[in-house]
């Protein structure tokens, strides 16, 4: 898929232009990375593909996509059914224990979500997207504030929904390794107006996070990725979590 | 069980009732401040035998409750059109802002010069006041409703974002505003019936004044008083099991 994408904010009477022309290209069914700073116009562009903030210029969103913001989103109020008829009220109990399976939350289907349990939460998110039968997934920068152990089960989750049941991803991320050991590709945003970006394959040969962790395609994709980052200078200038 | 918290508690109110005992009992019972508890115990019983308490309590407490409780169903169901226009006019609705300049006073005492003594008028006063504050409540916790449920909501079912999402939100601190909205409209309507003189435990807090019964004022206050803490668990209770959710 190819998009060109241009967005300017306007606060206090400025306009500040953070997407010009900006030529987006991805595969919708795989796992691919935008690997930027924190409050570099990520969750603009994430929000642009899901058609909840408008482009410059018009632009047709994504069809069948779903957006996970950074807070994990899931209704205090609601649990796993309510939440996925609330979403799709065609769903019967088989479809529901059937989705809850997927995303590993079999036998919650009637417990409520803490706010503070994000993974709990990340993972109701993706259920309601697969009842929304969602071929692409965009994720903000949920993982951030999830302990390591979680986030690992969650990255594994995700690779396993892409391989066997045929859902992409773009994950919006400032955390270099977190966009290695998920995706296939990334991209790498530069200053702000992004105009243009650099694109890395990932050929991993796993599906499996921990032996991507040591695989060589990891140490040589993060070494190529900081290379990129100190040649044009970006760490200094953007903060990005190595 | 009880807790730490209500032992401390209980001891301290037990500490405060000795303390009262002996001192206006036995070392000061004779004063214009605070009546003897012989006194007091007597005011208490002649509340309801002179004073016939009972009629004019049960009027004052129902006319609270019942306006916080046609003023809570009058805004569930007005819920998505409240929401939708609060959102839409916010800047028209910051306007009403100017009337927390106004003492509550002073429309308690418009209200009694309009409509003299009149019940249905205490009434619909009552019901104005106890929904405006609600509505006014509701502005200002719409502010806290986060963002990442309006985007979830907005991708997977926009058509429940008022009447679900807005509401659901807010409902916990709304109802929890219970708790100061009925203290507050005890306030008000007490007032209402001193200074309008219409029948109720304002009225019978004015005899009490006009014949210096220290006691009788006193005893009454105990009263109310006890229906406030007695409401107030009700209200915990009804929030326990009804609103069992927690938005932080």
């Amino acid at each position: 898929m190819k998009l060109n994408i241009s967005k300017t904010f306007v606060n206090y009477g400025i306009k500040r232009k953070i997407f010009e022309d900006f030529p987006i290209e991805f595969e919708e069914s795989k796992i691919t990375s935008i690997v930027a700073p924190f409050k570099t116009g990520k969750s603009s562009l994430l929000k642009i593909l899901a058609g909840i903030e408008q482009n410059d210029e018009k632009l047709e969103p994504i069809q069948n996509s779903f957006l996970i913001t950074s807070e994990p989103m899931s209704f205090p109020w609601m649990n796993l059914k309510q939440t996925l008829l609330f979403a799709n009220k065609n769903l019967d109990k088989n479809k529901i224990i059937e989705i809850a399976k997927i995303v590993g939350l079999e036998g919650y289907e009637n417990h409520y979500p803490h706010n503070k349990s994000l993974g709990y939460r990340f993972r109701i998110a993706l259920a309601t997207a697969i009842a929304k039968n969602s071929k692409l997934i965009l994720i903000d920068e949920s993982f951030q504030n999830m302990e390591q152990i979680t986030k690992y089960e969650l990255y594994q989750l995700l690779i396993d929904l892409n391989k066997k049941n045929n859902i992409g991803f773009i994950v919006g991320t400032s955390n270099l390794h977190e966009a290695i050991l998920l995706s296939d590709e990334i991209i790498l945003l530069k200053n702000i107006p992004h105009k243009t970006y650099n694109k890395f394959i990932v050929n991993h040969s796993s599906q499996k996070i921990e032996e991507r962790i040591k695989s060589e395609a990891f140490i040589s994709t993060n070494q190529k990725l900081i290379n990129v980052i100190n040649q044009e200078d970006l760490n200094q200038n953007l903060n990005f979590i190595l | 069980m009880i807790s730490q918290q209500s032992k401390k508690n209980l001891k301290f109110i037990f500490s405060l009732l000795i303390f009262y005992i002996v001192l206006f009992e036995f070392l000061l019972p004779r004063n214009n401040f605070i009546p003897q508890p012989t006194i007091f115990y007597e005011s208490f019983l002649h509340l309801w035998s002179v004073y016939h308490l009972l009629f004019p309590l049960l009027s004052t407490a129902t006319i609270v409750y019942l306006s916080i409780l046609i003023s809570f169903v009058f805004i569930f169901y007005f819920r998505i059109v409240i929401i939708k226009n609060i959102i839409s006019y916010r800047a028209t609705f910051q306007v009403f802002n100017i009337f927390k300049y106004f003492p509550a006073f002073f429309i308690v005492l418009l209200f009694s010069l309009w409509f003299k003594d009149s019940l249905s008028a205490e009434i619909v006063f009552a019901i104005l006041v106890s929904s405006i504050m609600l509505i006014k409540k509701i502005n200002q916790l719409i502010l806290d409703v986060k963002n990442e449920y309006i985007i979830f909501a907005h991708q997977i079912n926009p058509n429940k974002m008022f009447s679900e999402v807005y509401w659901k939100s807010i409902l916990p601190k709304l109802f929890s505003y219970l708790y100061d909205l009925q203290f507050y409209l005890w306030i008000l309507i007490l007032i209402y019936e001193f200074i309008s003189e219409s029948y109720g435990i304002g009225l019978i807090y004015k005899q009490a004044f006009t014949y210096n019964d220290i006691g009788a004022i006193f005893s009454i206050s105990i009263t109310v008083s006890l229906i406030i803490w007695l409401s107030n668990f009700l209200i915990k209770l009804i929030e326990k099991k009804k609103i069992y959710w927690d938005n932080e």
